[in-house]
């Protein structure tokens, strides 16, 4: 009647509580439709008692003051007694004991309508429809309490008629019903007809209430059957889809192997390129260190050849130099001839000038003679020629003493010269010692070098002959090289067709792949088939849901019109009744009227009497006015009278509608009977339809399990060819290897034979270095010597040159002294000087052919040192190239191992691949079980649940994103991607509270996979009690106070556990949570205790209990299924953690609408509490001391 | 303060990108190792939030790759780990110079925003000589 349906279910019936009882499943929405009925009720009878009321008046009231009294304090009563009910409606107690209160609802009614039924005529009352519509509403409301209430009223009713016969109710207060009076029977008959109809009524209501029971009954059974099935059908479907996902990850991962496989084999072939690659650089950079090295020693031949060209010019400077030299010698000779040509002309010249003065002292004594011949001549001419002889024998005087001087001087030069010549002789007799000592030591080193460069020479031939057998072991080496190189082309050839056999084999494989794809391909198709017809199933069964939506409309419906029917019914009913009090009104109005009627009619026949008594008397004016107003009267009489038949008429017109009426009634009730009966059969017809669809269901069903059992066989069939498939890439993969491991054994060898031959190759060239180094020893002792006696000579050529400079200074002393003599001398020594200045000049190409001599030795030097530096040079790029070698070496090594490495990385991702696919071998068994599982459970309808590790498998995948989104939207509602309006903020709210419980369930699942792996890190620390409970109860009380309830804590909360803080609040608080939610009044009490070495914390409710028969499963691991109906993990994870840290939960007493009461015993600590810090997700890393 | 944000989660990048830029980091986001290590290298970021879990190069080898850059040596570096990281890779990371580590699926978001202030509270006024070398 007062069915309103909720807005929006509550997520928290998904949740349902273990021990809620089934009663309160959806309270909150249940109490405001038990306050509207409550409120509906309180209406009901206030019209109820309004209209009664007025009825009981019109029928008794006015004229019994008892009756009056009776009716009125009935309705005050009943006018209390709704208010009461209205008051109350909101009263959660007597919202919790409704059913009680309409119990004495219904009786409280009842006894009003009894009163005011004897009050207004008992048996005959014409209120008896208040009983009808009592047990109407009753009955439509409950139908226990509809048939009680009906029965009851029959009881009273026949209660009343027994009181009437026995004269306990007074006969005066009954009267007459007006439908007895117009049915005509007797008033015993009527009372008779009414109770037998109101027994009728009774167990007519009995009879319906029963038929509507069993009605409901198979309705609830079969809605139930078909919730099973549905639920069986989704878990079914649930199942599916869960072996299908695990079918394709399974899938998934095959092929992310295969891709792995690939790619591994990719990288294989890569590295194996490289490796070649490698190879063939290493041997370009041999080559080229081949070719380079032999550069080298061409550039070393051509500098031996420079060097010996150099040695050449050098020597022919020797020879050059020792030919100027003895040109010198010989120029020397010429000059020293050419100085005796001089003294000789010198001496003949001193002879002619000596006979030139002796002619001239003969010409003088001859001009004497005449002189004193002509003395006597010239006597005057005497004194003149006194003073001219005077003069003249100064003068002679003066040159006898100057040629005495001269004479002197001369003889003095003379002996000068004859010393001088002594001197000359002497110094020719030392040059010419000197000369041949030089020329004897020249020899000597002439010797030394031809010695020497016999031994350079043989030095050089037994570097030549080194060099030659360098040159035929680099030959050999070369050609071993080149053997190891076509060694190395072969086993690449060899590796090449290994490859391609490989490529041959991969391709096999592929094409064994393509085919098992193609196979694959078949079973998607396959299982695409199936799932059309898993989804036309589904369609079906949706089709089959839309049936049974449309027939519960129907039913829906024809309730409805029933229902509308009924409230037709009753709105006719009151109508009729209304109608009746109208009738029974107008009849009272009637009777009024006539009684009215009556009495006018005995006063105008008082007034007739009167006036014809006045008639009597004498007649006149007022006689005639008077039979005016008679007549007047009597027309108004006439016309009343008429008005009284018309409305009689009209009475009658009303009786003949309303017996119309309820003819109509009964019609209505017989077609609502018979649109029930059609409505049954239709429902009948329906359900043996749905049978019928289910059995076809169950049919196809079959035949989707026989499908789904060829499809295993062929699913077998393929893991055989894939398991031949596998065996045989196994043996290929396993001689592959081995051709691999051969390959690598003769690749071992040769680098082996290799390695050897650069060590050989090395050491020859270290032979070499010697050899070289001891040349170079030699050459340089060579060049040191070539260097002293190149010295010696400069030295001994220094010291000729000052001789020489001595002797041009005694030269130019000497010309000095013979220039001042003689003109004759000047010529001599104009001579001398061109001589001299041939001689400088001489000197000069001397000095220009030393220095020539010198630049050239510094080139010599510098070309030596170039050489030197080159062969330096040389050195450090071979030690360089050595390096290179012995890098190369370290590279190849280190190749070697990584290869090493991969190749055992490889042979472990071989094995992980074996392992992986024996996993997967064993994951397809258990698929193959569980789809023939799922095959028998589709035919036995029996699903199975899922197992605990997909759970947390799930759980596992499920963790992180769903942390990210808590994160996403927990920025979204604080704002941070913009603003948010309040009808979106609203529906974030829910889906942030929705996700919240999402990651709880996801978290506990972890944690509880964790701690049963003992794998949960749990870190002890003491803590007093009211440390650990006060963030807890300072969460949990705003919703205590929400909700009525008072959260107290006793005993002593001062003492100390040893625990992990975070799991021991999570232990307190599941246990507070849960005993806040299923608490309704009263309140949570958290008592602390200690007993023998540990503490315990007593939590106690006043809660509704858990029901006995889930005390067994109360801490039990609960099952997936369980865990999405309802059931938590909170307090199988309590329990784990409280034993995880050597403490307990245990569930103490709990009785049934009483409360229950958990203990937490925890680990009593010895230590001093630390401070209260607890920061179980946010932890930083250790310092590092 | 410059902020390199590692991680291959999009969902979560963002929600902490929003939330971090509004709090004043400027957070760059990169979702692999290698594009991230590059990202660093060329950033030179401030701090570096890495989350451990990345495809390709493990979160580990890019922490140890971002320890050979030599300006990245004393970058702090927060670890984003799952609760059900194996402890001897998180004590391995620790090793390797990782400052402080928070566990993504246990944290909300206000956790990390004040870990991640706290730290940068103390770049912005480093302790003393004595206790940084302590």
């Amino acid at each position: 009647m007062f069915r309103r349906r909720l807005g929006r279910p509550s997520l928290d019936q998904l949740y349902q509580p273990l021990r809620l009882p089934k009663r309160s499943a959806n309270r909150g929405g249940g109490f405001a439709k038990e306050c509207a009925r409550l409120r509906h009720w309180s209406y009901g009878i206030t019209l109820t008692t309004a209209v009664a009321t007025v009825i009981a008046l019109i029928i008794r009231g006015w004229h019994d003051r008892f009756a009056l009294e009776i009716i009125a304090s009935t309705s005050v009563l009943a006018f209390l007694w709704a208010y009461l009910l209205a008051r109350v409606s909101h009263h959660p107690y007597v919202l919790q004991h409704l059913d009680e209160v309409l119990w004495f609802n219904g009786a409280v009614l009842l006894v009003l309508v009894t009163v005011i039924l004897s009050m207004t005529g008992g048996s005959l009352s014409p209120l008896f429809w208040a009983y009808v519509i009592l047990i109407v509403v009753e009955g439509l409301q409950d139908r226990r309490r509809g048939v009680a209430v009906a029965w009851l009223s029959w009881a009273s009713f026949c209660a009343m008629i027994l009181g009437q016969m026995m004269q306990w109710l007074p006969d005066e207060r009954t009267g007459v019903s007006p439908e007895a009076r117009l049915l005509g029977v007797t008033r015993t008959w009527h009372v008779i007809g009414i109770a037998v109809w109101y027994g009728m009524l009774a167990i007519a209501v009995s009879i319906w209430a029963r038929w509507v029971g069993r009605y409901e009954q198979a309705i609830r059974e079969r809605q139930d059957a078909l919730a099973e099935r549905e639920r069986a059908v989704e878990s079914e479907r649930t199942m599916a889809g869960q072996q299908t996902f695990q079918v394709n990850q399974s899938r998934r991962q095959l092929e992310s192997e295969r891709l792995r496989w690939e790619q591994d084999r990719q990288q294989w072939e890569r590295q194996r390129a490289e490796a070649a690659q490698q190879l063939a650089d290493q041997d370009h950079a041999s080559a080229q260190r081949m070719r380079t090295d032999e550069e080298r020693h061409r550039q070393l031949q051509a500098l031996q050849q420079q060097y010996d060209e150099a040695q050449q010019v050098w020597e022919q400077q020797r020879t050059r130099t020792t030919k100027q030299l003895d040109d010198r010698d010989a120029a020397l000779g010429e000059r020293e001839r050419a100085f005796g040509e001089a003294q000789h002309s010198f001496e003949t010249q001193r002879s002619q000038t000596t006979s030139s003065l002796m002619e001239l002292e003969a010409t003088l004594l001859a001009s004497l003679k005449r002189i004193g011949d002509e003395t006597a001549q010239l006597e005057e001419k005497r004194q003149a020629c006194e003073t001219a002889e005077r003069e003249f024998l100064t003068r002679q005087a003066q040159w006898t003493e100057e040629q005495a001087r001269a004479r002197q001087d001369l003889d003095t030069q003379m002996g000068g010269i004859a010393h001088e010549a002594q001197a000359l002789d002497r110094v020719k007799e030392a040059f010419a010692q000197t000369q041949q000592r030089a020329l004897a030591e020249l020899k000597q080193q002439q010797e030394e070098a031809h010695e020497r460069l016999a031994r350079v020479q043989a030095a050089e031939h037994k570097f030549q002959t080194r060099q030659q057998h360098a040159d035929t072991q680099q030959a050999q080496q070369h050609a071993t090289l080149d053997q190891h190189e076509s060694a190395l082309a072969q086993r690449a050839a060899a590796l090449d067709a290994t490859a391609k056999q490989l490529e041959h084999d991969t391709q096999a494989c592929e094409h064994a792949q393509s085919q098992a794809e193609a196979l694959r391909q078949d079973l998607q198709q396959r299982t695409t088939a199936l799932e059309q017809q898993r989804a036309q199933l589904a369609t079906e069964q949706h089709v089959l849901e839309q049936e049974r939506a449309r027939i519960l409309d129907e039913t829906r419906h024809q309730e409805q019109h029933l229902d509308a029917r009924a409230a037709q019914c009753a709105a006719q009913e009151q109508a009729l009744d209304a109608l009746r009090t109208q009738v029974a009104q107008q009849v009272t109005a009637l009777d009024a009227r006539q009684r009215l009627l009556t009495e006018e009619h005995a006063q105008w026949e008082r007034q007739r009497h009167e006036a014809a008594r006045a008639l009597t008397a004498p007649r006149g004016f007022f006689v005639q006015h008077a039979r005016r107003a008679l007549q007047a009267q009597a027309r108004r009489l006439r016309e009343e009278g008429r008005e009284i038949t018309q409305q009689r008429k009209a009475l009658a017109l009303r009786e003949q509608q309303v017996e119309q009426r309820t003819l109509e009634l009964t019609r209505i009730e017989h077609h609502t009977q018979v649109t029930r009966q059609a409505a049954d059969t239709e429902r009948g017809r329906l359900l043996q339809q749905l049978r019928a669809r289910e059995l076809e269901l169950a049919e196809r069903l079959r035949d989707v399990g026989n499908a789904t059992r060829q499809l295993d066989t062929e699913r077998a069939v393929l893991e055989e060819a894939r398991r031949q498939l596998e065996t045989s890439t196994r043996a290929k993969s396993s001689q592959a290897q081995e051709q691999l491991r051969a390959q690598a054994e003769e690749l071992r060898v040769t680098r082996r034979q290799l390695e050897h031959a650069q060590r050989a190759f090395a050491e020859d060239q270290k032979a070499y270095e010697r050899a070289s180094r001891a040349w170079h020893e030699d050459k340089q002792r060579a060049e040191q010597t070539t260097a002293k006696q190149v010295e010696m000579l400069t030295a001994q050529r220094l010291a000729l040159e000052e001789r020489e400079r001595q002797l041009s200074q005694e030269r130019e002393a000497l010309e000095h002294a013979h220039g001042r003599n003689s003109a004759q001398l000047a010529q001599q020594e104009k001579q001398l000087t061109t001589r001299l200045r041939q001689l400088e000049e001489r000197e000069q190409q001397l000095a220009r052919t030393t220095h020539e001599l010198d630049e050239q030795q510094q080139a010599l030097d510098v070309q030596r040192q170039q050489h030197s530096q080159g062969s330096v040079v040389g050195e450090q790029e071979l030690a360089v190239r050595l390096e290179q070698v012995t890098v190369i070496e370290h590279q190849l090594d280190a190749d070697r191992g990584d290869l090493q490495r991969r190749r055992e990385q490889l042979d472990d991702d071989r094995q992980r691949l074996q392992e992986q696919q024996h996993q997967l071998e064993t994951t397809q068994q258990q698929v193959h079980t569980a789809r023939r599982s799922l095959a028998d459970a589709s035919l036995h309808h029996a699903p199975e649940p899922v197992s605990s590790e997909t759970a947390t498998l799930l759980a596992n995948e499920f963790n992180v994103p769903l942390a990210s989104l808590n994160a996403l939207l927990s920025t979204l509602l604080q704002g941070d991607h913009g603003t948010v309006p309040p009808p979106l903020r609203e529906a974030l709210q829910d889906v942030v509270s929705t996700h919240e419980r999402l990651r709880r369930i996801v978290s506990d699942v972890l944690d509880a996979a964790r701690l049963e792996a003992s794998e949960l890190p749990i870190s002890i620390q003491p803590i007093t009690l009211h440390d650990l409970l006060i963030p807890i109860e300072q969460e949990i009380e705003p919703a205590c106070l929400h909700k009525g309830l008072t959260l107290t804590r006793e005993g002593n909360d001062a003492l100390v556990v040893d625990v992990d803080v975070p799991h021991a609040r999570r232990i307190v608080r599941a246990i507070l949570h849960n005993a806040m939610q299923y608490t309704v009044r009263g309140g949570v009490t958290v008592t602390c205790s200690t007993e023998h070495d540990g503490v315990i914390v007593t939590i106690a409710d006043t809660g509704v209990g858990i029901q006995v028969g889930q005390l067994g499963q109360l801490f039990a691991k609960p099952k997936l299924g369980s865990l999405l109906r309802g059931k938590g993990m909170s307090l199988f994870l309590a329990r784990g953690l409280a034993k995880a840290m050597g403490g307990d939960l245990t569930l103490i007493t709990s009785e049934l609408e009483a409360g229950s009461t958990f203990a937490v015993t925890l680990p009593k600590s010895t230590l001093a509490p630390l401070q209260p810090a607890d920061a179980p997700t946010l932890a930083e890393a250790p310092s590092s001391e | 303060m410059k902020l390199l944000f590692i991680t291959h989660d999009a969902v979560l990048a963002r929600a902490y990108k929003a939330r971090l830029a509004r709090e004043g980091f400027l957070v760059e986001h990169q979702s692999t190792g290698h594009d991230g290590l590059a990202k660093a290298r060329q950033w030179l970021p401030e701090l570096i939030l890495l989350d451990l879990t990345l495809p390709g190069m493990h979160g580990l080898d890019v922490l140890k790759f971002i320890r050979d850059v030599p300006p990245l040596v004393q970058v702090p570096v927060v670890l984003l780990i799952e609760r059900t990281l194996a402890r001897d890779t998180l004590d391995q990371c620790l090793l390797w110079g990782a400052g402080s580590y928070l566990q993504k699926d246990l944290c909300s978001l206000d956790d990390v925003v004040d870990h991640l202030q706290t730290i940068r509270a103390a770049s912005d006024h480093p302790p003393a000589r004595s206790s940084a070398a302590s």
